[in-house]
């Protein structure tokens, strides 16, 4: 899978292959007051071992895009447009049969909850198991290769932990036991929807790390969904900003903290930095997401920007390249818009 | 694990202890009222033609002439020591009466709880699997008509239809009178007395256990570690009978459990219908007959055999489900 010739050149020289390319995602859920546009035309692409972090407030459409990947969209959503291509296969048009052979095999997933996410009446060990024997892996070896993943994810006495039911885990151990199990059969790609946010503080470092270190030595790719932008900062090497279902930016993890280009993602950022400081006020973007219903025509954002022109109300911002790394949808930065 | 397995036991000995203030009850209560009941057994038990004499003799034999604390009195003491008294009736101990019977009821009531189980478990997977559909909704709308149907009616129905229009199946009893008493041919023949009344017994179990089931592998399916099943790759099926049935199967045993004593009530409807010579079937006879002792020593026994088939259902449950821990 990897080329050698990849691995004797630095990363920064070498744009990383492309694992995943993302392409005018649009999923959309039918309801009774509408459709709602969950996702609504997301592109993006992850290289191979490369870590990319999607972040975005609640209803941006991140996790929606994420569980997409591994077509785990909820009961009256479909597919309305675009391609997931990964290794060759466009993922929308997989049959169940062959969706199967990639979830936990090439794509696996650790989600938000590790208290809801494991089986309490299954031992430990034997849900680790569970994706290996279904490959055809012996009993006895598959219960070396969970004590082994066990080990991997720094889990203390891993021997006890595999014969142990959920309920006798605490919450960090519970999240360690699901990530062995989303990479006991060493996937292309891990993806992590909000891993930490059901977790302790002090709980939520030593995950973060985990995956960090986890993604170095199994030579995979991230895709780390949060609202935490401290965590995206430690974690991602690049970074797209989600807004009501779309795209707001791209861009490398430093040009993003540094010169953040769309007046969202500043807004995001204002409100992390200025949290800390003593007496000052809380930055905060004013007022709230569009109704994903019937979202306004033109940019998602001009509800709440505070550079709104005429243009933002009429037509979608194209996507603008600052740079090799950075790109950008807002009519600030294109010519037309300039103008207008 | 050790330490677990001990625990249990402890619990199972406490529980055991814990029946015995409610057997005292179920006594106290049936005791009262079957004195306050009309009749007089010594009359009933003489004979029509009886002189007053041997009437009077038979109360001072079986001690009903004393006042009613000290029957209470006499009856606890006798039940302590395992002596659920005589019957008038069958002129033989109670205990011995109703241990014979005890066999057939709970032959009937296996049989019928295997049955309606299975039946439940398959029919209440294929509706959970795509709720609202056209099986699920016809397979609910019979589970309601099982569920509303009376027992009574039911084995009627049943008797009218398979035995005196089909023929096909004995109209009651266990055997056939000039069958065989022995070998495969006996289990046959009560095979077949047991089909009908199994079957109108079961369908209300089988009606409750679908809804309880249905409904829970439902809820079970939205749960998150279904969707983490679904990340390994496992087939719906896989899904279906390893994660999710399991789960769901808790609750239903608790339930099921709890739901003995409305059992017990079938059992006195159905082996009425059926003549089926089990307990349910003696207490109608003994209440007929107004056989006290007999019909006293039913409730003790009947009680106690609730209790340690709840105890069982709680003990099984715990099996099943790690995080329950009795201490």
């Amino acid at each position: 899978m990897t080329g050698t010739l990849l691995e004797s050149e630095t990363e920064a020289t070498v744009k990383a292959r492309d694992l995943l390319e993302v392409d005018r995602l649009a999923v959309h859920i039918d309801t009774y007051r509408g459709t709602v546009k969950a996702v609504d035309g997301v592109s993006f692409r992850i290289g191979e071992k490369e870590s990319v972090g999607i972040v975005g407030e609640s209803g941006s459409g991140k996790s929606m895009t994420a569980l997409s990947l591994l077509r785990f969209t909820p009961p009256g959503a479909r597919f309305a447009e675009g391609r997931i291509l990964f290794e060759g296969h466009d993922l929308v048009r997989l049959s169940q049969e062959q969706m199967r052979s990639v979830r936990g095999n090439r794509i696996s997933m650790v989600f938000q909850d590790p208290m809801t996410f494991l089986n309490p009446l299954m031992k430990v060990g034997d849900q680790i198991a569970e994706g290996l024997v279904k490959q055809g892996v012996g009993r006895r070896q598959a219960r070396e290769k969970v004590i082994e993943a066990l080990r991997q994810v720094r889990m203390a006495s891993p021997e006890d932990v595999a014969d142990q039911y959920p309920h006798q885990l605490s919450g960090g151990m519970r999240q360690r036991a699901l990530i062995a199990m989303a990479i006991i059969r060493s996937p292309a790609l891990l993806v992590a929807d909000e891993p930490t946010t059901a977790l302790d503080v002090t709980v939520q470092a030593q995950i973060i790390n985990l995956l960090r270190e986890i993604k170095e030595e199994h030579g995979l790719s991230l895709l780390l969904i949060t609202h935490d932008l401290g965590i995206v900062a430690h974690v991602c090497d690049r970074i797209y900003v989600m807004y009501a279902g779309r795209i707001m930016e791209e861009a490398d993890v430093f040009s993003l903290f540094r010169d953040g280009k769309h007046p969202y993602t500043r807004g995001l950022i204002a409100s992390v930095a200025y949290e800390d400081q003593p007496g000052g006020a809380v930055s905060f973007i004013e007022g709230s997401v569009p109704s994903p219903i019937n979202p306004p025509a033109g940019c998602r954002f001009q509800t709440r920007c505070p550079h709104v022109m005429p243009v933002c109300r009429e037509k979608q911002p194209p996507r603008t390249r600052i740079s090799d790394t950075q790109a950008v949808y807002c009519w600030l930065y294109e010519e037309e818009g300039r103008d207008g | 694990m050790k330490s677990t397995s001990v625990a249990t036991l402890a619990y199972v000995i406490r529980r055991l202890f814990q029946a015995i203030p409610l057997i005292l009850g179920v006594i106290a209560i049936n005791f009262t009222l079957i004195h306050l009941a009309p009749g007089d057994p010594a009359t009933l038990l003489a004979g029509e033609f009886a002189s007053p004499e041997a009437v009077e003799r038979l109360r001072e034999e079986f001690g009903l002439n004393d006042p009613f604390y000290k029957q209470f009195l006499t009856y606890l003491g006798k039940v302590a020591t395992g002596d659920l008294g005589y019957s008038y009736r069958f002129r033989a101990p109670v205990l011995d009466i109703v241990l014979d019977r005890i066999p057939n009821t709970l032959l009937l009531l296996f049989v019928s709880f295997v049955l309606s189980m299975i039946v439940a478990v398959v029919l209440a997977v294929l509706s959970a699997r795509r709720p609202n559909s056209l099986f699920d909704n016809v397979a609910s709308s019979l589970a309601m008509v099982g569920y509303a149907l009376p027992m009574f009616w039911l084995g009627m129905m049943l008797i009218l239809v398979f035995s005196s229009q089909l023929g096909w199946l004995p109209t009651g009893g266990m055997y056939s009178l000039r069958g065989e008493r022995t070998g495969l041919a006996m289990v046959l023949d009560m095979a077949r007395h047991l089909v009908l009344p199994a079957t109108a017994f079961a369908a209300y179990f089988m009606a409750m256990a679908y809804r309880l089931t249905r409904s829970k592998l439902i809820e079970t399916l939205r749960e998150d570690y279904i969707r983490t099943a679904h990340m390994k790759g496992l087939s719906e099926r896989e899904v279906l009978f390893r994660h999710a049935l399991r789960n769901s199967l808790v609750p239903v045993i608790a339930v099921m459990g709890l739901d003995l004593g409305v059992m017990v009530g079938g059992a006195v409807v159905v082996e009425t219908v059926f003549t089926w010579p089990g307990v349910g079937r003696l207490m109608y006879d003994s209440i007929l007959a107004r056989d006290y002792p007999l019909l006293l020593g039913i409730f003790v026994v009947v009680s106690f055999g609730v209790i340690i088939i709840n105890l069982l259902a709680d003990l099984v449950a715990a099996l099943v489900d790690p995080r329950i821990i009795y201490d």
